[in-house]
């Protein structure tokens, strides 16, 4: 029924909504309330394509307000993508997107005489596909040239019915061929874009029901192509898209063991007597689920278990276990005990030196989810569903879990946060901090941010909260101006020591590196390479770089606190910068002139310059 | 006039409850232009639980059509 106007969902109690309940009236008025209270957007989000987008914008604001992300909307007059787009001077260009939703209905690409001609067999699939290539390619460049924005490009519903009926699958000409063609030629031509992403409509659609999320009549009345049920899905998904594009990630999985790892109580069945795998259906429901977690570690994230059992038991358990997907070294932190789940989490935050505002922790038990709601309401908490044929994507929901682009430092995860475990030993053997960095014999290796380490680049400064100094997330656009431009730099940093690589684990953006006035933009490092001076190494490095190979006079730096980024409150007064300005938020401007200049001790760490970025130096 | 189609005219809409009368003309009332008229047809059809045929949507012009509209479906059992 209506709901009454007292209780509607409004922006003061959306964090708490379901945004699959809301209704296009509710999501109408609370798309009004972001407009009108004007707050900055995070998300300035601009469509354009050959269809009517209303109503779906104001989803996606909704969706995304429950996520905790304002935006803003401007829509491209119906079907002038390409216009819109090369005009310097359009409305396009003034709204300034960060994301452009990009969205091509088939029919007016490929008419419906061409289709014929498919079918009669007088133009291949072939051809077809690359002119809707032609079409879209040309478009989505042009997206890429002249805006910032991160394009999400919406692949082809694929069709409800088929032309040729239950013979579809015998013809070269059916519409299987032409959309599973189309579909992948298009994933393709995109794959390794860092800032293009598709967003899976094909899939959506099949998901939701093809026939139902298409509504005729509002097509053919006014070019509106979605069944208003079928918005909240698209929705969702274009939130996901947008959310792990801006940082909003979720890096560690915590799991509870008896009933949610697998079922049936540990003490109670033992080893062999808790149900995983086939042979019963409750096995075969957390065999899927193991499976599941197991691909979310493909992704990046680190898995951890907070449960309330014996020790022993559990290690026992993964050694008899081996017919479990999920083995003991896929956990890389492990808090098995008897004390609240919530401490348990707050050690594991610490032990991976990672916020609790990027944890999941998933359990059965309503009352242990209630209190760590209550101490650590940041933590997303998930609670296992009652029947097990549900649990296999019961993670399906949680948006922190998606990833834009997978990078192989992604892949690597667990096995680097182990490596940082052997690290912390190690360290334990040694009397002297120094003594133990000397030890761990770092080395660094800096170059200039390339279109191969651009979506890491982007990752780092979208993921990164402690190191963070001055806050701002660089997008990939800007990143891309600063590899084409002379003037200013993105420099990557790679780090390796005698366990292994650490992989692509900092980035800094030095503006005006000529000079004579450079100034650092931001610095940002992975918070697995902290603790060992690398900033200070790749300090000196940016000192060398300014004063004495390009002349500057002066380098400024500026500082932004966050509630996260503590460690770096005083790292350039630590490098010798002194502060020329103090804002009332506790932000600091710092100044390093060249007669000041001085590098500070940090002799552990060797660094190398790429060959690439020495001669761009020299040019 | 039922007052949740009153209620939902109005929201829908943005315009005040009192503003929506019977003979309310579409044409003549600024936000309930063609998107706006399509963004009714839709809420109400969840609302009341019915499904209107394209040329129906076309031909309302009132606030008392879209009712007879929904009751005619109704009546009928839904769709």
């Amino acid at each position: 029924m209506h709901t009454a106007s007292s209780s509607a969902p409004n922006l003061a109690n959306v964090r708490e909504l379901d945004p699959f309940s809301l209704d296009s009236v509710q999501v109408r008025r609370l798309s009004r309330e972001i407009r009108a209270r004007g707050a900055t957007a995070e998300a300035r989000i601009a469509y354009a394509g050959n269809v009517v987008f209303e109503p779906l914008p104001e989803f996606v604001e909704a969706h995304l307000a429950c996520h905790g992300v304002i935006a803003t909307t401007y829509i491209a007059p119906f079907d002038q993508t390409v216009q819109e787009l090369l005009d310097p001077d359009s409305a396009l260009h003034r709204f300034s997107p960060n994301f452009l939703v990009l969205h091509f209905e088939l029919d007016a690409i490929l008419p419906g005489p061409r289709q014929r001609d498919i079918e009669d067999g007088r133009e291949s699939i072939g051809t077809a596909v690359s002119d809707v290539l032609g079409t879209i390619t040309p478009a989505t460049q042009a997206a890429l040239r002249t805006t910032s924005a991160t394009v999400l490009l919406t692949n082809f519903a694929g069709p409800d019915c088929y032309d040729l009926g239950i013979a579809d699958s015998r013809s070269d000409s059916g519409q299987q061929e032409l959309f599973a063609q189309l579909n992948l030629t298009l994933a393709r031509e995109f794959r390794n874009e860092a800032r293009v992403q598709v967003v899976d409509a094909c899939r959506l659609t099949a998901y939701y029901g093809r026939g139902r999320a298409r509504d005729r009549r509002l097509y053919y009345l006014a070019k509106m192509p979605w069944h208003e049920g079928f918005l909240p899905i698209l929705a969702d998904e274009i939130c996901r898209h947008i959310g792990a594009t801006l940082g909003r990630i979720r890096k560690c999985l915590a799991l509870d063991l008896d009933n949610t790892l697998w079922g049936g109580v540990l003490a109670e069945e033992g080893p062999l007597g808790i149900l995983v795998g086939p042979g019963d259906p409750v096995g075969e429901a957390h065999f899927d689920l193991q499976r599941r977690i197991l691909a979310l570690r493909r992704r990046g994230i680190v898995l951890a278990a907070c449960s309330k059992n014996d020790p022993a038991d559990v290690e026992e358990v993964f050694r008899i276990r081996t017919d479990m997907p999920l083995r003991r070294d896929d956990f890389v932190c492990m808090q098995i005990g008897w004390d609240l789940k919530y401490c348990g989490l707050q050690r594991i935050a610490e032990t991976l030196n990672i916020g609790t505002d990027t944890l999941v922790f998933l359990d059965d038990n309503p009352a242990e989810i209630e209190l760590v709601r209550q101490f650590l309401p940041e933590v997303e908490c998930v609670l296992v569903p009652k029947d097990p044929a549900a649990r296999p994507t019961c993670l399906d929901g949680v948006h922190g879990l998606d990833r834009p682009v997978i990078t192989a430092e992604d892949s690597l995860k667990t096995l680097q946060y182990q490596k940082n475990t052997a690290r912390e030993s190690a360290r334990r053997e040694f009397p002297s901090l120094q003594g133990y960095l000397r030890s761990l014999r770092t080395r660094l290796t800096i170059e200039t941010v390339s279109p191969a380490t651009l979506p890491r680049a982007q990752q780092l400064f979208a993921k990164t909260n402690q190191f963070n100094v001055s806050m701002h997330r660089y997008s990939p656009g800007e990143l891309e101006q600063f590899a084409s431009g002379d003037r200013d730099r993105a420099l990557i940093i790679r780090a390796a020591d005698r366990f292994g690589e650490l992989g692509w684990i900092g980035v800094l953006v030095l503006l005006q590196a000529r000079g004579p006035h450079a100034r650092i933009g931001n610095f940002v490092l992975s918070c697995r390479a902290m603790g060992r001076e690398i900033e200070t190494a790749v300090m000196n490095y940016v000192k060398r770089l300014c004063f004495d190979r390009f002349g500057c006079a002066s380098l400024v730096a500026d500082y932004v606190p966050t509630a996260r980024n503590v460690p770096v409150r005083e790292l350039y007064e630590r490098q010798g910068f002194a502060v020329i300005e103090t804002g009332e938020d506790g932000s600091k401007r710092y100044l390093l002139e060249r007669a000041s200049m001085r590098p500070c001790p940090c002799d552990w760490i060797a660094l190398e310059e790429a060959a690439e970025w020495t001669s761009s130096c020299a040019r | 006039m039922d007052e949740q189609l009153r209620t939902l005219i109005a929201d829908v809409l943005g315009i005040d409850a009192q503003e929506v009368h019977p003979g309310m003309q579409r044409s003549q009332t600024g936000t309930w232009d063609s998107l706006g008229h399509l963004r009714l047809i839709t809420a109400l059809e969840r609302h009341f639980g019915v499904a209107l045929r394209m040329e129906e949507i076309e031909r309302i012009q009132t606030p008392a059509e879209l009712q007879e509209a929904i009751e005619r479906h109704r009546g009928a059992g839904g769709v």
